[in-house]
């Protein structure tokens, strides 16, 4: 009979965010990783293919994405009745048993207040990518089409 | 209690085939419109609403067949039609990052 094994389950205490050098009072934070890549090609079907052939797809003319998005992010909740702005830049620290070293723009910030609760914060920090320039040339096209 | 009816299949929009002055390639969408309003012996009227055929392509149809008469074919995909037609026109339409396709438009003409 085969071995499962499992992780050892993290609890997230001791976590802690910090942006552009201010640290917040987080209550919960979610970090994501999208294939920004995997979604940038133009369908070339066409009508006369077969039902059951495989969708044709081609790569994109413009190298990179259009909107600055990198495909990585962080968004968190805190304690607090400032919002962070939109735009700034700086500095990703996330420690504890989540680790996020980097840096990140502020894309979304809002302030909520709710009667009888206390004023909380959310904030989407779009992150740099170290491999900007690799995810760069996997876009990059030779003259017929293909990817180098 | 009525008997669950089995999912109905439908024809789909695949080996289509589009000649006119020769086959086109390449074509990624197609309308047309059939014959209607006035009967045969309104000759004028009868040309105007004899119908309208139109096509999208990834390849360069040349503007140098407009006002050519051809017989045009549609084959495949539930989307039969056939007739003569003249070409009326040809437009372009570039797309940011994206591939440039060209439309162009028919009359049926009988």
């Amino acid at each position: 009979m085969a071995k499962t094994s499992f992780v050892t389950p993290n609890d997230n205490s001791g976590t802690t965010v910090s942006f552009a050098g201010q640290e917040y009072k987080c209550t919960d934070l979610t970090w994501s990783k999208t294939d920004i890549t995997a979604t940038d090609e133009i369908d070339t079907s066409t009508l006369d293919q077969a039902a059951g052939e495989t969708v044709n797809t081609q790569p994109r003319p413009l190298v990179g994405n259009t909107g600055g998005d990198t495909g990585w992010s962080l968004t968190f909740n805190y304690f607090g009745n400032t919002p962070i702005e939109d735009g700034s830049s700086g500095p990703v620290v996330v420690s504890g048993n989540v680790q996020i070293t980097g840096n990140g723009t502020c894309t979304d910030s809002s302030i909520t207040a709710t009667r009888n609760e206390v004023i909380t914060g959310s904030a989407t920090i779009r992150l740099d990518r170290p491999d900007t320039q690799a995810l760069k040339a996997t876009l990059k096209k030779t003259d017929d089409g293909s990817k180098k | 209690m009525a008997a669950k009816s089995e999912p109905t299949s439908y024809t789909p929009s695949a080996g289509i085939s589009f000649q006119w002055n020769g086959a086109f390639a390449a074509v990624k969408g197609l309308s047309w419109t059939g014959a209607s309003g006035y009967s045969k012996g309104r000759s004028v009227l009868w040309t105007d609403e004899a119908g309208d055929v139109s096509i999208t392509s990834y390849f360069r149809i040349s503007q140098q067949k407009w006002g050519q008469v051809a017989r045009l074919v549609i084959t495949g995909g539930n989307a039969d039609f056939s007739g003569n037609a003249v070409l009326l026109n040809v437009s372009c339409q570039p797309e940011l990052n994206g591939l440039t396709t060209y439309t162009a438009n028919f009359k049926v003409l009988e």
